[in-house]
């Protein structure tokens, strides 16, 4: 209890010690908390115009989807009108269901705290009239076609078919299922992203983009 | 103790130009975070190579918080010396500098302890602020979806708690005031104490950059199975919170090793001082319970990363609810203890009387401490059976029984005395009328029967706030006041202390007071949407919440001036007793010029009492004769 200040370190004034730029400091500082503000509040902004500058590589043949808890990847992808498209959609979530629905305009009146949640999110189902083969069903909860033209293959049994909202595969942990079609002339931005769960996937950011090119 | 490599330096070269810690810490963290993320990708690789992911994340922030601790500083000042690698690490003993680097002095660290937690305080007032804005109105406005409200609310809750209301008077005061207080010229772990303070910031960043891995929807208590059906965001919680209780488990190791068996001679258990003593309550409060939580939290953080069924499946919701309120309630005296243990230590200062009762004042803050850990259920009375009620609701109406002797010593102090009535004296007077309106709300809370009617409701939210603000917030700053010349040497403006004390009392009150009137119109917490005809009220509050901020930032703004600006202050200028006084302000590296005795009571005022602290003359002498402050052997001791 007596002998404190033998471990103690060296001192010496500050004025002998090597010291660091206060300049340096503070703008390194500002700088960090400006990057900080902007991935915390403008990411998504940065990385639209990050790919309206670079652009992003035309996807077509096999593109597999993955499906994670709550994120896809990928989350951005660029099609051509007219060209033949196999998405091999899996999740790969080990605990949750997830679905893949494309279109446009969601109606987010129904995200308010209160009132009725509609089944069909999309104003515009990008899926209407679109004809879509649907094969290598694997743990499929349910599968709504809505107004896509649907070829099965294999017994329609695996796919559990429901009516009800748009467009959707919904599987359960681990499923997969092999979805092909051809891009139809249906050019522009489009969304995609999950409604399980009364939305809550969607609303915690499980969403992306099909950025489709005329042909 | 292993000391700092002291060997001859190479003759002074052009040094190359030093990196300032705080960014050297920020790039060897983004260093340590992409390296091991991209390890555990390499290891565990997610289909479609996502670059970050759960796992990744998590592991990548150990690296992150590794890189952290090294690059502000523990790289020189620790680990090279550790591992037998000379360092010429120099710890400067003055300038601004030090304050942004890692310290071995105490009372540094208890300084980045109180800017750390002054800045944690500032980010989740600011996310209170957006609150109210949403609050404003009774359906969504600037928040996207409920979710992301409730981001907001958790951030706050967690910042709030883990690193302010933990922080400020255990590490910020515990460190600074706790050992110079006991006489003593260091702490036992300056080391670990110095790393653990800048655990702080990165634990704070953490929780509040968590909306990077996604959105979260329990609040600060990290609730599972909600936790494992929330986004990735949830890591950073568990993990930001593992290092701000972390940070606090070393303040409270430190501080209970230090006051056993760094006091100085004479001062024994029964001259400790007060806040010495809350210390040590809480101390023991703090290594009992933070590694149940931290047990408790990482049982969540693997629960949602691999995912295990602890709380699912194999076990019951309910446990981990009971997990975190066996230590949830706890904590709420992790918060008062300090807060009653520094009323006791102002008052009698500013009334120039003795402490009344000074036995009872301690007895309150041990049985505190030991009742706090028989209450936690009464968190969940609306899911427990009538009969296991009962024991908790006594317990808990029993604990307001050793709060009240911090009251009564209070009060038996300031009874007849020449109450002085400064500003940390008025702030603990706001304070304890705070905390008894929290504690009168929460007897009706520990009544089953209204409880079942008023849980979730504003009522809660009121009474929480009351108890925690009412009693860290205003003591905490009444604290800041009253040991500003010792800190600074510099003294506030009486008239502006006292007016911003005033103002943040009115905007509280009137902020706070409402939240009962709320909550039992029947507003519930945890919805950023709301019945309609709750609006005007929720409007009106948010008005003056925002009024309450401003006061807030008015009392930084003012302690700022203070401490830079301010007039020089006397060296006693209160007249107080406890050994702090009794040396320079602010007080030299090694706090007194050589080992002072304790030779009398601290708390006894009046006509005959002696000086209390003794700092020996021959002592001194040979102390200022011999600049190089070589230790003087000690004073006997025992």
């Amino acid at each position: 209890m007596d002998n404190d200040s033998k471990e103690t370190p060296e001192e010496v004034s500050a004025s002998a010690s090597p010291e660091w730029s206060r300049r340096q400091f503070l703008g390194g500082t500002v700088a960090l908390g400006v990057v900080g503000a902007v991935a915390l509040l403008g990411r998504s902004t940065v990385v639209d115009a990050a790919r309206g500058i670079f652009g992003s590589p035309v996807r077509s043949g096999r593109v597999p989807l993955y499906a994670y808890d709550y994120y896809y990847v990928p989350n951005y992808m660029t099609w051509r009108v007219g060209d033949r498209m196999d998405i091999i959609f899996q999740n790969q979530s080990h605990t949750h269901w997830h679905e893949w629905t494309m279109g446009r305009h969601v109606n987010e009146q129904y995200f308010q705290a209160f009132g009725e949640l509609s089944a069909d999110a999309w104003r515009v189902d990008f899926w209407d009239g679109v004809p879509v083969t649907l094969s290598d069903p694997y743990k499929i909860d349910n599968f709504v076609p809505h107004d896509a033209l649907v070829t099965y293959e294999g017994p329609r049994s695996l796919y559990n078919i429901q009516s009800g909202g748009d467009f959707s595969p919904t599987l359960k942990p681990g499923g997969s299922l092999h979805i092909a079609f051809t891009v139809p002339n249906k050019p522009g931005i489009w969304d995609f992203g999950c409604f399980v769960q009364e939305y809550v996937h969607y609303r915690t950011g499980m969403r992306g983009k099909v950025h489709i090119l005329p042909a | 103790m292993a000391q700092v490599v002291s060997a001859p330096a190479p003759a002074p070269q052009a040094r190359r130009a030093q990196w300032p810690p705080v960014l050297r810490g920020f790039l060897w963290a983004a260093i340590g975070f992409v390296v091991l993320n991209t390890i555990v990708d390499i290891v565990d690789p997610f289909r479609g190579h996502p670059f970050v992911t759960g796992p990744s994340a998590t592991l990548g922030w150990v690296g992150a918080v590794v890189g952290w601790l090294l690059g502000v500083g523990v790289w020189e000042g620790v680990a090279l010396p550790l591992f037998g690698y000379p360092s010429r690490w120099i710890e400067p003993s003055t300038g601004w500098r030090r304050y942004f680097a890692y310290s071995t002095d105490h009372k540094v660290i208890g300084l980045q302890y109180l800017g750390s937690a002054m800045g944690g305080f500032l980010i989740a007032g600011l996310i209170a602020m957006f609150m109210r804005i949403e609050l404003m109105s009774d359906h969504l406005t600037i928040f996207h979806y409920p979710t992301n409200y409730l981001t907001a609310v958790g951030i706050h809750g967690t910042i709030m708690m883990f690193s302010v209301a933990n922080v400020a008077l255990l590490g910020g005061f515990g460190n600074y005031m706790v050992p110079i207080m006991i006489g003593a010229r260091g702490t036992a772990f300056p080391k670990l104490s110095g790393i653990s303070a800048w655990l702080v910031p990165a634990g704070i960043l953490s929780v509040l950059f968590s909306p990077l891995l996604g959105a979260w929807t329990t609040g600060w208590r990290g609730y599972q199975p909600l936790a494992s059906q929330d986004p990735n965001g949830i890591l950073f919680y568990y993990l930001g919170v593992a290092a701000l209780t972390t940070s606090t488990f070393i303040v409270a190791l430190n501080m209970v090793t230090t006051i056993m068996f760094r006091r100085a001679p004479g001062m024994t258990w029964g001259r400790l001082p007060l806040f010495a003593w809350g210390q040590v309550t809480v101390g023991l409060l703090v290594l009992i319970w933070i590694p149940e939580i931290q047990a408790t939290f990482v049982m969540g953080l693997l629960e949602k990363l691999v995912p295990f069924n602890f709380f699912t499946a194999t076990g019951s919701v309910l446990s981990y609810l009971e997990l975190f309120w066996i230590f949830g309630h706890p904590e709420v005296y992790i918060i008062a203890v300090p807060v009653f243990a520094l009323w006791n230590e102002i008052i009698p200062v500013m009334s120039q009387k003795s402490l009344f009762a000074r036995e009872w004042a301690v007895i309150g803050l041990v049985f505190v401490m030991l009742l706090s850990g028989l209450v936690w259920a009464h968190h969940l009375f609306t899911n427990m059976r009538n009969s296991e009620i009962l024991p908790f609701a006594f317990f808990t109406e029993m604990i307001s029984i050793p709060t009240g002797f911090a009251y009564m010593a209070a009060i038996g102090t300031m009874w007849k005395g020449r109450v002085r009535l400064t500003t940390p004296m008025l702030l603990v007077l706001m304070s304890m009328f705070n905390f008894l309106i929290g504690g009168l709300t929460g007897v009706f809370l520990a009544d089953p029967v209204v409880n079942l009617q008023l849980h979730d409701t504003f009522w809660v939210v009121g009474h929480f706030h009351y108890t925690v603000i009412g009693s860290i917030v205003f003591t905490g700053l009444a604290a800041v006041y009253y040991w500003l010349p010792k800190m600074s040497g510099r003294m506030y403006s009486e008239f502006w202390g006292k007016f911003l004390a005033i103002t943040l009392f009115i905007f509280f009150n009137a902020t706070f007071s409402q939240f009962f009137l709320l909550g039992l119109h029947g507003m519930n917490r945890w919805v950023p949407a709301y019945p309609a005809y709750l609006q005007p009220m929720n409007f009106e509050v948010s008005i003056i919440s925002f009024f309450l901020g401003l006061a807030f930032a008015g009392q930084f703004v003012h302690i700022i001036w203070a401490w830079v600006k301010g007039p020089k202050a006397a060296d006693n200028p209160w007249d107080a007793r406890t050994p702090e006084w009794f040396t320079a302000s602010p007080p030299p590296r090694e706090n007194f010029p050589v080992q002072p005795e304790i030779v009398s009571s601290l708390y006894i005022y009046g006509a005959q009492q002696p000086v209390a602290v003794q700092l020996p003359a021959e002592e001194e002498l040979a102390a200022a004769r011999d600049e190089s402050l070589e230790p003087e052997g000690g004073s006997p001791h025992e």
